[in-house]
């Protein structure tokens, strides 16, 4: 199965094959969980929402209309909205959460907590720098700087236009090119930036 | 563009035995879901009426509503059912509405290309009751609609659904996938080909008001009220009902409280 494609999987997923379903679980969900972990700063809460994710696209199977090529893209974009509501998320899939084992220690497990501490420091602080973006600029910037994802993926994955999704991350880059040059500044709601251009 | 966006952080390291824990409970939950699934759909196969795919759609005109809801005693219309039938009503059969379809129609809504077979001089009656499933040891609510009067088997013919997966509604010893805020069936009864459903109706959790039907594609909203079915039924609970437009699909349904918020936004699986 490792030679087939991931829409070939997907349409076998679609039909209730969970060989084909646990092929694509395989090969993205690392990816997921490295998109769901630069989305909260926290390395429990993204594992969750990495199962969360793909148990939401299996719920969905059916309804998602999903291009070729685009099955990763599809799948970022459940993340994103799992993300997104992530309170709901993990309300609506408590009890199935409560059956996923608990991590267990590892013999370096202090090493360990202490190189997951320093990742999710990092990546609140850059959450932190990001955050005045507005939700889907965030968004559409993180697919494309960290997730390696095309303007034309992302448009998939936040279900836009692709014309919108290039329009965010410019937005977005101006946005954040200004805050650096202004790091100083005190800081001020984006619209007023943008509502009387006053740069 | 500065530098910090550029560098992408690296989560913590996944360990492969906890890939494979997640992967593994990523599948549990995947074929629990099929079961529940399958579970659910066999409940919900137990349609009543002649013809399986004329399903549907329960109803109450407004005005029918305001009056005293009859007890339909007179409709001993499970009787005709096969004799390994494992549907009956274990509570009164209650009358909910009696209606036709354009008194289902909102006028502010403009004109609406409806199927010929639910308008015209028929009527339609919904009653809602609760039955026992064989194997089951609560009884879940059931809603059907028919033709008023019954009109051949050929012609009219009726249908119903039992087991919804609503907050309070769905029997303890039912696993579903998630629960919902309303529940639906949406069905074409009669003699039509394929197309779009006539009617989509369905049972409701007390606090929903308002149901509203999402077309995602042209972003056309049916909205409905809801309204109260029986207390002789023994639920507590409301329903809704509507007719629906020939060129009209419904992918995402939206209960609304008595304040217009939003319960939830229920994707459907398939477009009704």
């Amino acid at each position: 199965m490792r030679d087939t494609s991931d829409d070939v999987l997907w349409r076998r997923t679609v039909r209730g094959d969970r060989d084909a379903f646990a092929e694509i679980f395989d090969r993205h969900a690392r990816r997921i969980y490295g998109f769901c972990f630069r989305q909260t700063a926290d390395w429990a809460v993204a594992q969750d929402l990495t199962s969360i994710t793909f148990l939401e696209a299996w719920r969905r199977r059916n309804s998602a209309l999903i291009d070729e090529g685009k099955v990763l893209a599809w799948l970022f974009g459940v993340a994103y909205n799992t993300v997104r509501q992530q309170r709901r998320s993990l309300r609506r899939y408590r009890e199935a959460l409560e059956r996923l084992p608990v991590p267990t220690a590892t013999p370096d497990h202090a090493e360990d907590s202490a190189a997951r501490a320093a990742a999710e420091r990092e990546a609140a602080e850059l959450l932190q720098k990001i955050r005045r973006l507005p939700s889907a600029q965030r968004a559409a910037l993180s697919l494309v700087m960290w997730e390696g994802l095309t303007p034309a993926e992302v448009a998939v994955a936040l279900d836009k236009p692709e014309a919108t999704v290039r329009s965010s991350l410019h937005r977005a880059r101006r946005t954040l090119r200004t805050d650096t040059d202004t790091e100083l500044a005190p800081r001020s709601p984006i619209s007023f930036h943008e509502g009387t251009g006053s740069r | 563009m500065s530098a910090f966006v550029e560098a992408p952080v690296q989560p913590p390291d996944l360990s492969e035995q906890r890939f494979e824990q997640m992967r593994a409970h990523v599948l549990d939950e995947v074929a629990r879901a099929r079961r529940a699934h399958a579970r659910l759909a066999r409940v919900r196969s137990l349609i009543m009426g002649r013809r399986r795919r004329t399903l549907v759609a329960v109803a109450a005109a407004l005005a029918v509503l305001s009056s005293v809801p009859a007890v339909a005693q007179e409709r001993w219309w499970w009787m005709d059912l096969p004799p390994n039938a494992t549907l009956k009503p274990v509570s009164q059969v209650v009358v909910v509405g009696r209606w036709k379809a354009e008194e289902l129609l909102d006028p502010r809504a403009g004109p609406a290309q409806t199927a010929p077979v639910v308008t015209g001089d028929v009527r339609w009656v919904v009653e809602a009751f609760m039955s026992r499933h064989r194997g089951l040891n609560e009884d879940m609510l059931c809603l059907r609609l028919s033709p008023d009067p019954p009109r051949p088997a050929n012609d009219l013919g009726a249908g119903g659904a039992c087991g919804f997966p609503v907050h309070g509604l769905l029997p303890p010893g039912l696993e579903v996938e998630e629960l919902h805020w309303v529940g639906y069936t949406a069905g074409i009864p009669g003699r039509v080909s394929e197309g779009t459903p006539t009617f989509m109706l369905g049972p409701a959790a007390p606090n929903v008001q308002t149901v509203e039907l999402e077309n995602d594609v042209d972003r056309r909203v049916i909205r409905v009220p809801t309204h109260p079915i029986p207390r002789e039924v023994g639920v507590d609970a409301r329903f809704w009902i509507a007719v629906m437009p020939v060129d009209q699909l419904v992918h995402t349904i939206v209960p609304r409280d008595e304040n217009g918020e939003a319960l939830e936004r229920w994707r459907l699986p398939t477009a009704q």
